[in-house]
């Protein structure tokens, strides 16, 4: 069954006859009258038979009487006749009719709640338990829901989730969380600590406040490597633990790349360069601001798909980490 | 050397096959005969006949006619 047919159905068509000797110019009446005539076979040498819409089968039968021709109605085919077989029976109509209240009303309810983006089980029990405080639950009437209220109580009551977003499709609702990023836990001055490297890099200053340098200027370190020990020697007390603290800069390399795509916004390369460009220049001015910048070196990528840009910088950065000690006290 | 083809005004009707199964005809005037194996037009100055095999008029619109079926021949009367 094509689109064709699905419409057919729909609307209704009339199947009829047409016979007589000049059928040819019954065909040629309905042609300058533009009726909506089609699937036209011819049966013998004084028949034909076609389709037409069910609205406009009188206009085809003036177009058979102008013509010369006897036309007779075969039958009705589609929903109209459909309907118009079952209108006095009104047990069918009450019948329908209940049937797509039904269908209205149980639409306005939610049948499922569907959650994706949390980070824990608990987390996903925590939410659906704080949306049934608030009347978001299985069963629930859909139009009295206030999504806004929903949405702030949420991250309001969890500081894990920086967004959350509710979509009632149908009977069902998915709720999206977002994960919020939260910041390092601050190591208070009153800790133990090393101070360890923070990524990459060569070292070009090693000033220790408090501790011991375990490193030296021109040396390569790793990300974690201990820089400044909190274990302090000192000469009146002995050993013992600080909270370290200094200034560590190290030359290290960054990059930032970007793929534009070819599409009708960025048809040619230029074009996709041009906005690869803008969106690492608007990444650098945040990223990279306030830090000193040894050398900047620019990669351009070409393929079939689009333009892969790269910026690779030499930077010079404070690379210290702090890394709190475990006594066991 | 041979001019581009561009800009020029065709009169008479428009006939287009698509492969050897469909032919829409625009500019019809007249149906001058519907036969299972053959169809007649009147597109003016000149009639067409087409020939084949279980023709059926698919469509009829205003000077526009679709005919389906396995066509043979095509021909000209002027």
């Amino acid at each position: 069954m094509n689109a064709w047919d699905i419409v057919n159905s729909v609307m209704g068509y009339v199947a009829f006859t047409v016979t007589g000797v000049r059928c040819e110019a019954f065909l040629t009446e309905v042609m300058k009258n533009n009726l909506d005539v089609w699937a036209i076979r011819r049966v013998d040498e004084v028949t034909i038979t076609a389709k037409t819409r069910g609205i406009v089968y009188k206009d085809v039968q003036k177009a058979a009487t102008a013509s010369g021709v006897e036309i007779s109605y075969k039958k009705a085919h589609g929903l109209p006749s459909f309907l118009t077989k079952y209108r006095f029976r009104y047990g069918v109509m009450a019948g329908a009719v209940i049937f797509c209240i039904a269908i209205a009303v149980l639409s306005l309810f939610i049948w499922d709640i569907n959650i994706s983006g949390y980070s824990s089980l608990y987390e996903r029990d925590r939410v659906l338990e704080l949306l049934s405080d608030n009347g978001f639950h299985v069963g629930a009437f859909t139009p009295a829901q206030d999504y806004s209220s929903l949405k702030r109580k949420i991250m309001m009551e969890f500081n894990t989730i920086a967004g959350v977003t509710i979509n009632v499709v149908g009977n069902k609702a998915y709720v999206e969380l977002s994960a919020a990023r939260l910041p390092p836990d601050r190591v208070s001055d009153g800790t133990l600590c090393n101070i360890v490297a923070e990524t990459d890099g060569q070292l070009v200053l090693v000033e220790a406040y408090r501790g011991t340098a375990v490193v030296s200027v021109g040396q390569a370190v790793k990300k974690g490597q201990l820089l400044i020990s909190g274990v302090y020697n000192s000469k009146i007390m002995g050993e013992r633990i600080v909270h370290a603290r200094g200034k560590v800069l190290a030359r290290t390399l960054r990059k930032h790349s970007v793929f534009i795509p070819f599409d009708e916004n960025f048809p040619d390369e230029q074009a996709a360069l041009d906005e690869a460009r803008e969106k690492l220049d608007f990444r650098e001015k945040v990223e990279i601001r306030d830090i000193y910048v040894e050398k900047k070196t620019e990669h351009v990528e070409t393929s079939d798909s689009g333009v892969m840009l790269e910026y690779a910088y030499v930077v010079i950065e404070d690379i210290c980490e702090r890394s709190e000690i475990f006594t066991g006290e | 050397m041979r001019k581009k083809e561009t800009g020029h005004s065709y009169s008479g009707a428009q006939i287009e096959f698509y492969g050897n199964t469909v032919v829409t005809v625009d500019g019809c005037k007249e149906i001058l005969e519907y036969e299972p194996e053959t169809v007649k037009l009147n597109v003016g100055r000149y009639n067409v006949r087409f020939t084949g095999k279980d023709l059926t008029l698919k469509n009829l619109t205003d000077k526009q006619i679709t005919v389906e079926g396995c066509f043979y021949n095509l021909e000209f009367e002027c």
